[in-house]
């Protein structure tokens, strides 16, 4: 574990001092966790992929304002919230925009994309649509807590949410896929 | 099922409680309600952590970094260019340099003495004055 976050402090400050290479190391690190993270919110791939660029733009341009001290992935995961928040507002006022993606219209739907439809895998499918049912923020802060692995201290530093709010949060998110996971959670196991 | 009983499983799952809390934990888990709390959030867990719709497309990283000019002709061509720059800025410094004594003594052409090397400046500048006296 502290060889692991040597190696991460070692890669911040080659990054400070502009090593091209230690950047690409950098993006291929945390692309996943932004890409990810912008899944969940934005639920669109191209949207996605479009947010992670301009996730990573920002956190190049403002890396001097990252406390080398801490753990990148809270600090990287907030960046790309903050970006895909902007860009959900942005859509909604904006309806028009082809890159709409207003979850709660989604949640009326129970919308799955055709991509996913066509994985086959039915506990994944139904993760899916269940995670159309909750917001956009809800579905971040599963994902960052469960998927990510971050602590519930980690996830409110990444969404500037109080880490009493992100356990009520996920505890209400959850509460709610339950309801849409009925049958997949029947029986005590994950359904083939 | 309480939010206390979800933390205990969550922590119990992180490993975040102690051998004595993860005892009493496994004890209790032979209670049906905890049984149920504990099963469901290691199913959430696996749930979430298996879905690969979330997975970032082939090629991303490559395509982050060549928006951010990490690719690496981007790179060598910013190395060529700053290597340009700092050449470029070197020369002129170089020429100001020579340039700078040749202008100061431009006047003392004029008046004949050029830039002779055989003759110390001192002594060239000495002549002058004796032959204005």
């Amino acid at each position: 574990m502290r060889t692991k976050r040597a190696n991460e402090m070692d890669l911040v400050r080659r990054c400070r001092g502009g090593s091209s290479e230690a950047w690409r190391v950098f993006v291929r690190r945390y692309s996943p966790l932004v890409y990810r993270v912008s899944y969940r919110m934005l639920r669109s791939r191209e949207e996605a992929e479009d947010a992670s660029q301009e996730a990573f733009l920002r956190i190049y341009r403002s890396f001097d304002s990252f406390d080398a001290t801490r753990p990148p992935e809270p600090w990287v995961s907030r960046v790309t919230y903050n970006v895909c928040l902007k860009r959900i507002g942005k859509a909604k006022r904006d309806p028009a925009s082809p890159t709409d993606v207003d979850d709660e219209r989604l949640a009326d739907t129970g919308f799955i994309s055709p991509e996913l439809a066509a994985r086959g895998r039915e506990a994944g499918e139904a993760l899916e649509a269940a995670m159309d049912h909750i917001s956009a923020q809800d579905r971040t802060l599963l994902n960052l807590r469960y998927k990510e692995g971050l602590s519930v201290a980690d996830v409110s530093e990444a969404t500037g949410i109080s880490a009493a709010t992100v356990k009520v949060r996920v505890f209400r998110a959850k509460a709610k896929l339950r309801q849409h996971l009925g049958d997949v959670l029947e029986g005590g196991r994950v359904k083939a | 099922m309480t939010t206390d009983l979800i933390d205990r499983c969550e922590a119990y799952l992180e490993g975040a409680l102690s051998p004595d809390e993860a005892n009493r934990f496994e004890r209790d888990l032979a209670l049906p309600e905890v049984a149920e709390v504990f099963r469901e959030a290691l199913l959430f867990r696996e749930l979430i952590r298996a879905s690969t719709a979330d997975e970032p497309p082939e090629g991303l990283d490559e395509r982050i970094a060549a928006r951010l000019g990490l690719d690496p002709e981007v790179v060598k061509e910013k190395l060529r260019t700053a290597r340009f720059i700092r050449t470029r800025a070197a020369l002129r410094d170089m020429a100001w340099t020579v340039r700078g004594p040749a202008m100061v003594m431009a006047p003392m052409q004029a008046a004949g003495l050029g830039l002779r090397t055989d003759v110390p400046l001192w002594r060239r500048a000495l002549r002058l004055v004796r032959r204005k006296k």
